[in-house]
């Protein structure tokens, strides 16, 4: 690594032209069709252009100004001309490298490199544009001097906002930041091992989700805002909105068969667009997927159709992991897995799915496999199956919130009753009667998807319905303990557990268990940080 | 023979005066309330009826509520520290024990609220590297505060890491 100044990439300027134009564009469009030109179209317009010209001139005046060093101690970065700032990082410091390219950086061969240190956010040292080979060559540099350290390659998939950036890219062959690295210094480095990549196999599982239907009528109904706010609701909108109150108007011509075959097909057209709209997005997300494991004991996941993402996650900040299943899952016996790390978070407005994403939903076996590799924990998918179970007042708790949940909204109702004169009183407790054995039979699977143990260096701790979460955490990842017991727990003899940790979520529930039994686990998985404040055992004439 | 394993209370108690201040803090949440209202029922006819029924409510509740909770609290915030804790419950309904070990605490602080500042009280935090680690002690007094996190400080510093 050379031990001078850099520059940013120069290509990021033709970036920022490209995504000017790419912002005034569809408005152009629109007007071109014939949308009015009205206050609101005029200020959106105003707004929207002005701030690509702002956006493209700061980032000019950035690139212009950004110098980049990474010498032998220290990574440093100035920027600003008013206002300089000058961050520096010491690389033994260096916790993640994460590499991101999003479509338009990907035309221009450039990609975003974020340099974290662990943690905190004031210490991630963001390069804008830096060019791809040159990036991938940096990632293996600083992670492999980081020998002790390192870690959470963290999140990539930057909030890539501007629809532009997805119209004006043909998707480019995946070279870009995922490119396979060679360890610097070895001639002729092993294979790495392959824990997972991509099976179309896993599509009908991401298809099977709630998202599915809910996709393409959110478009939808954005699609007509949308038009709307430009003004082409004349042309579009009262059209649909005249077939609608002229079918209504017919609806007596109509045979009630013909009526339903027609929202059948309704239904039929939103789940086939919606399965499209999901297959692509599944497909951007996981396009490539590779998840291997580097000669350091690192993970390394690249993935991604347009935007592409390259995670590392060092092997020493690894604490767990966190096999998901929601309801429709279970039914078909699939799962998902995320990996439990230090310094690794969601940010808010990710895309493509969360940088700690190790596996989509797959089937139940092959997320039970990855678990195993990654975790280097060959019986847990055995032991992950005899949880113990937590006791029956746990089930009373949940039974009884399933009843008060259904009860509160008809007693309102019924409160209301004189208000709502023209509904009769027995709809309220036929709706009741209705969602009283599902809102019972979720609750019963709250309780059956309570469980927790000790498995080898990992605690198991497994709560929720309708979505099903394991986590899997290793026991010296924990960094303290809470208890907590409502009023309620209290007179059931109840408390939950909270493992506090650094990593993923910051702590992971053990909910409803017994005290005593939950205090032992506890002292179980971190023998010594509890007992000082136990009572029990060594009870005088105990 | 080994009995039931439980929780022990920590070995301190807070300040008395921090009944005091959770006193203030239930009457500067009940009474604005309380005034709200008694205001509405004079002022408002057509909805007096409902009004003077949320009145009452609001009297006996947050009457029960100032008087109850802070002393409930008074029982239950309680602290200790060790050579390798800190160990503090909290709470009143809703009860709270917490454990961290002094080798992965990363900041001590105090802060004093205008309220608790008026009693001579401060609160300790003590951060882990977890988001849901953080132990607090409330209603200390101030001078203990202050030793507390200056010994707290110095045990931490004394030990390597944080284990982020």
């Amino acid at each position: 690594m050379s031990d001078e100044w850099r520059k940013l990439d120069v290509r990021v300027l033709a970036l920022h032209a490209a995504r000017l134009a790419g912002a005034v564009a569809p408005i152009a469009l629109v007007l071109l069709l014939g949308g009015d030109l009205n206050r609101t179209v005029v200020i959106s317009l105003v707004f929207i252009c002005g701030g690509a010209a702002l956006r493209a001139a700061t980032d000019a005046l950035a690139w212009a100004t950004t110098r980049y060093r990474v010498g032998d101690e220290l990574v440093e970065l100035r920027s600003g001309l008013l206002r300089r700032s000058a961050l520096s990082v010491p690389r033994d410091r260096v916790r993640t490298v994460n590499l991101t390219a999003k479509p338009l950086q990907r035309l221009f061969r450039i990609a975003t490199v974020e340099i974290g240190t662990g943690t905190h956010e004031q210490g991630r040292l963001r390069l804008d544009a830096v060019a791809t080979d040159e990036a991938a060559r940096l990632r293996q540099a600083l992670l492999a001097r980081a020998e002790v350290p390192a870690a959470p390659a963290a999140s990539l998939a930057a909030p890539a906002s501007l629809a532009a950036d997805t119209l004006e890219v043909s998707p480019a062959p995946l070279a870009g930041p995922a490119t396979p690295s060679v360890a610097p210094g070895s001639d002729a480095a092993p294979p790495e091992p392959v824990l997972a990549r991509l099976r179309w196999g896993w599509l009908p599982y991401h298809l099977l989700s709630p998202w599915t239907l809910a996709l393409p009528i959110a478009g939808l109904g954005a699609v007509l805002n949308a038009l709307n706010q430009l003004g082409v609701e004349a042309s579009v909108g009262r059209i649909a909105e005249h077939a609608a109150v002229d079918g209504i108007h017919r609806a007596d011509d109509v045979s009630w068969w013909l009526a339903i075959l027609l929202g059948l097909l309704a239904v039929v057209v939103l789940a086939v667009l919606g399965a499209v709209g999901a297959g692509l997005q599944f497909a951007e997300s996981w396009w490539g997927y590779r998840l291997t494991r580097e000669q350091s004991g690192n993970l390394h996941s690249r993935r991604g159709l347009l935007t592409t993402r390259s995670v590392s996650i060092e092997h020493r900040r690894l604490r767990g992991a966190t096999l998901t299943e929601p309801l429709l899952q279970r039914a078909i016996g699939g799962a998902g897995l995320n990996a439990i790390v230090s310094g690794l978070r969601r940010r808010p407005g990710e895309r493509g799915g969360r940088a700690d994403g190790l596996l989509p939903n797959v089937p139940r076996a092959e997320a039970d496999a990855v678990l195993a590799d990654v975790l280097e924990a060959p019986s847990l998918p055995g032991e992950l199956r005899e949880l113990r179970p937590h006791p029956r007042a746990a089930l009373r708790r949940r039974l009884l919130r399933a009843l008060i949940a259904v009860a509160l909204p008809v007693a309102a109702l019924l409160a209301m009753g004189p208000l709502l004169g023209w509904l009769p009183d027995w709809l309220w407790w036929a709706a009741a009667g209705v969602l009283v054995v599902p809102a019972l039979l979720l609750g019963r699977d709250a309780y059956r998807a309570l469980g927790h143990r000790i498995a080898g260096q990992y605690l198991v701790t497994r709560r929720g319905a309708p979505t099903r979460r394991t986590a899997v955490l290793r026991c010296d990842g924990v960094i303290g303990w809470t208890v907590k017991r409502s009023f309620f727990q209290r007179r059931a003899g109840l408390v939950t557990l909270t493992a506090t940790t650094a990593a993923g979520g910051g702590g992971y529930s053990v909910f409803d268990v017994a005290e005593a039994d939950g205090l032992a686990f506890a002292e179980e998985a971190v023998p010594g940080l509890l007992a000082p404040f136990l009572d029990g055992g060594d009870r005088p004439g105990g | 023979m080994e009995s039931e394993l439980r929780l022990r209370p920590p070995r301190h108690a807070v300040d008395p005066r921090a009944v005091r201040w959770w006193t203030a803090q239930a009457l500067a949440l009940v009474v604005p309330l309380v005034v709200a209202l008694t205001v509405g029922v004079a002022l408002l006819d057509g909805m007096r009826e409902l009004l003077v029924v949320a009145l009452a409510v609001a009297v006996v509740v947050g009457g029960a509520y100032v008087v109850v909770m802070p002393r409930w609290r008074y029982r239950v915030h309680r602290w200790e520290t060790t050579p390798e804790a800190v160990y503090a419950s909290s709470g009143w309904l809703l009860q709270e024990w917490r454990v961290a070990p002094l080798s992965r605490v990363q900041t001590v602080d105090t802060l004093r609220g205008p309220l608790q500042q008026l009693f001579g009280l401060a609160s300790v935090t003590i951060t882990t590297a977890s988001a849901k680690g953080e132990v607090a002690i409330d209603g200390l007094d101030h001078a203990l505060a202050q030793e507390l996190v200056q010994q707290l400080t110095a045990t931490t510093q004394a030990i390597p890491g944080d284990a982020t």
